[in-house]
């Protein structure tokens, strides 16, 4: 019922040319119908004829009435018609080398100055560290951001979240791109990067990752959204970077991998109240909360929150680990630093430390990020964990012996699940002691490996990835090293 | 100027999406806004199976003959000074009119009003070309949708979801909101029709696809979480409140496991309900309360 299972559908519109009659058998039809209709009395004819017009508005529905009026077309063209001016991989386009798009614009050509916005709004960076703006944007996006279609549940992206997410290690002011009404200078769209290198396939780019892009639901006829993609895309090329990465729950020009939703349940009850989870007619309710227990406390020793004098440790292992995806970000230590330790209420990172050794030899983390429950008379919130970087000890040694390529990852996959599965298990029973409903995670890196066995079901939302300005050969889900927020 | 009230007719209509117009009636816009801003039709006809094509085709082609019938037929009457435009123009002309008197004549609540006339300045689709070809292409884009309506107005009135559902590009980066995938049901067959009505196939498929474990309707009662359910069963119809089900679970037990503290509350008040009984976990219902 969500988003993106939905908005799949939306982007359908793009197929709508493809059920229309198209193609040799329709045309022989059309000419037979003609044909038909010639040999018919007059009267007849225009009969059928007023009928043929009649189904045609009938089932030509919005799109007809759209065009009525002003000629033009439906509005999945106008998404075409930006997407398409954009240095972006065609849908029917099959990427065999990777490499730019466009070249590098040298600074003194790129435009210096803002694009012009609609005379009633105006530019307005956004001082994330300023509490009282960081609320403005809370507010913006709480009230108006990504909603599933049905409109049962909205993200709800903590002001703390937001800190966190758009001040890692080199965030710029001139990327926290706000645009207030002129007249009483209202917040009403936002769009955000931050900058990460990013390794894909074989090469490390310095990239920025794009988020939040968001307008007020009001406002949405305005189209501000390309103009906010142009304005931050044109200060980027100003910091030198001409190479942006992007995820959205819709098929846009053209996901370089798509990645489904899993969901495991922390407290089904819940779930099941808000319309998250379906029970199904003949499953109790009781016997869905027994499936889903877990044990109170953790099983893996040696485990415990990351600190400050793990981050070297981590770096490394996270880089080593994400060495075996074809796109992953590549994490410094103030990177890691950042984005792995705990902070309240927002990022949770753990790590096993050898109780013999004290190496580090494991480390996992996730992330809160909270829906709103629209319109629920008895909850106003659900709490939703998403798995974020994960890694564990490789047989590396044994792994090098095998020649076959295919048979490697077979052994490699056999010899991580156990201690994957039992870390993730861990991780679900921290998300529950810390009043998670809900631990959600996509097909991405490993984690296929324990979904099953921890008793995670398919969601129905889909996340596609895609790179500006750069081709790249398509990734399958499990080859995906990047986690964005 | 005849110019600035057809425009503004035709925002007027474009912000009107919401009403449910005849065919007939939307085909007759179609054609004089068609006359107006392209003048007559040039175009091929489309396949007559290209039914929405075919029928707006035909609007404009009539449309246009009969207005150039009629004006030719006015001119050879009537020559004045003024008719010295080209017969395109007149025909643009008479569209117009003949637009916002369908506009005016349908009371679609348009009222012309002439300080809205949008100044060609404001709107970045009115802008000339810059040279610079970025800001022309997103100017060229941003065009085709001028809103006129002013921001704090929209932002003033309640909020109406888009009818059709539109791809929103507002929202693009945003993950979308995933919940746990329907699961496909079978259609189960109620094992007590199939007994009265079903084949015996079907009997035997309700019977072992349907596992209710012994439960009780007071067990699923229980489950569901009904008090007034609940009360119904014991009070009017005196259901055995300490049924067991195949698991060893009393009713109790599903109130207390499913976290249900109204009704497991009614239940403990009664006296004939055995708060001891254990189930096959060996665990009372008590136990299971959080």
């Amino acid at each position: 019922m969500s988003g993106p299972g939905k908005n799949n559908n939306k982007n359908n519109k793009d197929g709508k040319e493809v059920s229309r009659p198209a193609g040799n058998k329709p045309a022989m039809t059309a000419q037979r119908f003609e044909q038909e209709l010639a040999n018919a009395p007059a009267d007849v004819q225009d009969k059928l004829r007023a009928l043929l017009q009649q189904m045609a508005l009938g089932a030509g529905g919005a799109a007809g009435a759209a065009a009525v009026g002003n000629g033009k077309e439906p509005k999945s063209m106008d998404e075409h018609k930006f997407w398409k001016t954009q240095p972006v991989v065609k849908h029917d386009e099959v990427v065999e080398v990777d490499g730019p798009i466009e070249d590098d614009v040298p600074l003194d050509q790129v435009r210096a100055t803002p694009y012009p916005l609609p005379k009633e709004f105006e530019w307005s960076l956004v001082d994330v560290e300023n509490d009282n703006e960081i609320k403005e944007l809370y507010e913006l996006l709480t009230l108006n951001y990504v909603e599933d279609d049905d409109a049962m549940f909205r993200f709800d992206y903590s002001a703390a979240f937001l800190k966190w997410a758009l001040l890692p290690p080199g965030w710029k002011k001139a990327w926290h791109i706000g645009v207030r009404v002129a007249s009483n200078k209202k917040l009403v769209a936002f769009i955000s990067g931050i900058p990460q290198d990013v390794r894909v396939h074989t090469t490390v780019k310095r990239m920025v990752e794009i988020n939040f892009l968001c307008v007020h639901k009001k406002l949405r006829s305005k189209r501000l959204a390309p103009v906010l993609i142009k304005e931050v895309t044109r200060r980027t090329h100003l910091e030198g970077i001409f190479q942006a990465v992007y995820t959205a729950g819709v098929v846009l020009p053209k996901p370089m991998a798509t990645c489904r939703y899993f969901h495991r349940s922390l407290n089904p009850k819940k779930l099941v109240e808000t319309g998250f989870s379906h029970l199904a007619r003949n499953m109790t309710m009781a016997r869905l909360i027994k499936l889903n227990k877990m044990n109170d406390h953790t099983s893996t020793p040696g485990l415990r929150a990351m600190e400050e004098k793990d981050v070297a440790a981590v770096a490394a292992l996270m880089n080593k680990y994400s060495a075996h995806f074809n796109v992953a970000p590549h994490f410094q230590e103030a990177d890691v630093r950042h984005w792995l330790i705990s902070r309240p209420g927002v990022v949770w990172g753990y790590v096993v430390e050898d109780p013999e050794s004290k190496e580090i030899t494991d480390f996992f983390s996730f992330y809160s990020l909270p829906s709103t429950v629209i319109n629920n008379p008895k909850h106003s919130t659900l709490n939703a964990a998403y798995s974020f970087y994960y890694a564990v000890q490789t047989p590396d040694e044994a792994l090098s012996k095998i020649e076959d390529g295919a048979e490697r990852e077979k052994a490699r996959a056999e010899g991580i699940k156990g201690r994957l599965t039992a870390l993730m298990q861990d991780a679900l029973i921290l998300a529950r002691q810390n009043d998670f409903d809900v631990f959600n995670a996509l097909n991405l890196m490993d984690n296929a490996l324990f979904t099953e066995d921890l008793r995670f079901g398919p969601g129905d939302g889909y996340l596609h990835f895609y790179l500006y300005n750069w081709r790249c050969r398509e990734i399958s889900s499990e080859k995906v090293g990047l986690v964005m927020l | 100027m005849l110019k600035d009230r057809f425009n503004s007719a035709v925002a007027h209509m474009n912000s009107r999406k919401d009403l449910k117009l005849p065919n007939s009636t939307k085909l007759g816009l179609y054609a004089d806004y068609k006359l107006a801003t392209e003048g007559l039709c040039t175009q091929p006809r489309p396949s007559l199976l290209e039914f929405e094509k075919s029928a707006k085709w035909k609007a404009w082609k009539e449309t246009g003959d009969s207005y150039s019938q009629e004006l030719s037929s006015s001119a050879t009457t009537t020559t004045t000074s003024e008719e010295t435009d080209t017969a395109e123009f007149n025909i643009s002309t008479k569209a117009m009119v003949a637009y916002i008197q369908k506009v005016e004549e349908g009371q679609w609540g348009w009222v012309f009003d002439p300080s809205t006339i949008a100044d060609p300045s404001s709107t970045l689709a009115a802008v000339l070309p810059t040279g610079d070809s970025d800001l022309d292409e997103l100017q060229a884009y941003l065009g085709i949708d001028k809103d006129e309506i002013s921001a704090e107005e929209l932002l003033a009135r309640p909020y109406v979801p888009h009818e059709n559902t539109q791809f929103d590009p507002s929202t693009m980066t945003a993950a979308g909101i995933s919940t746990m995938a329907t699961p496909v049901e079978e259609e189960g067959e109620d094992a007590l029709e199939a007994a009265k009505t079903g084949s015996v196939e079907a009997l035997q498929k309700a019977l072992s696809a349907n596992p209710d474990l012994g439960m009780t309707m007071l067990h699923w009662a229980c489950d569901r979480g009904s008090s007034r359910k609940v009360k119904l069963l014991v009070e009017t119809y005196n259901v055995d409140v300490n049924a067991l089900d195949d698991e060893g679970s009393t009713p109790l037990h599903y109130a207390c496991l499913s976290g249900w503290p109204e009704v497991a509350t009614y239940l403990q008040s009664l006296p004939a309900v055995d708060q001891s009984i254990k189930d096959h976990s060996g665990m009372t219902a008590a136990e299971y309360l959080d």
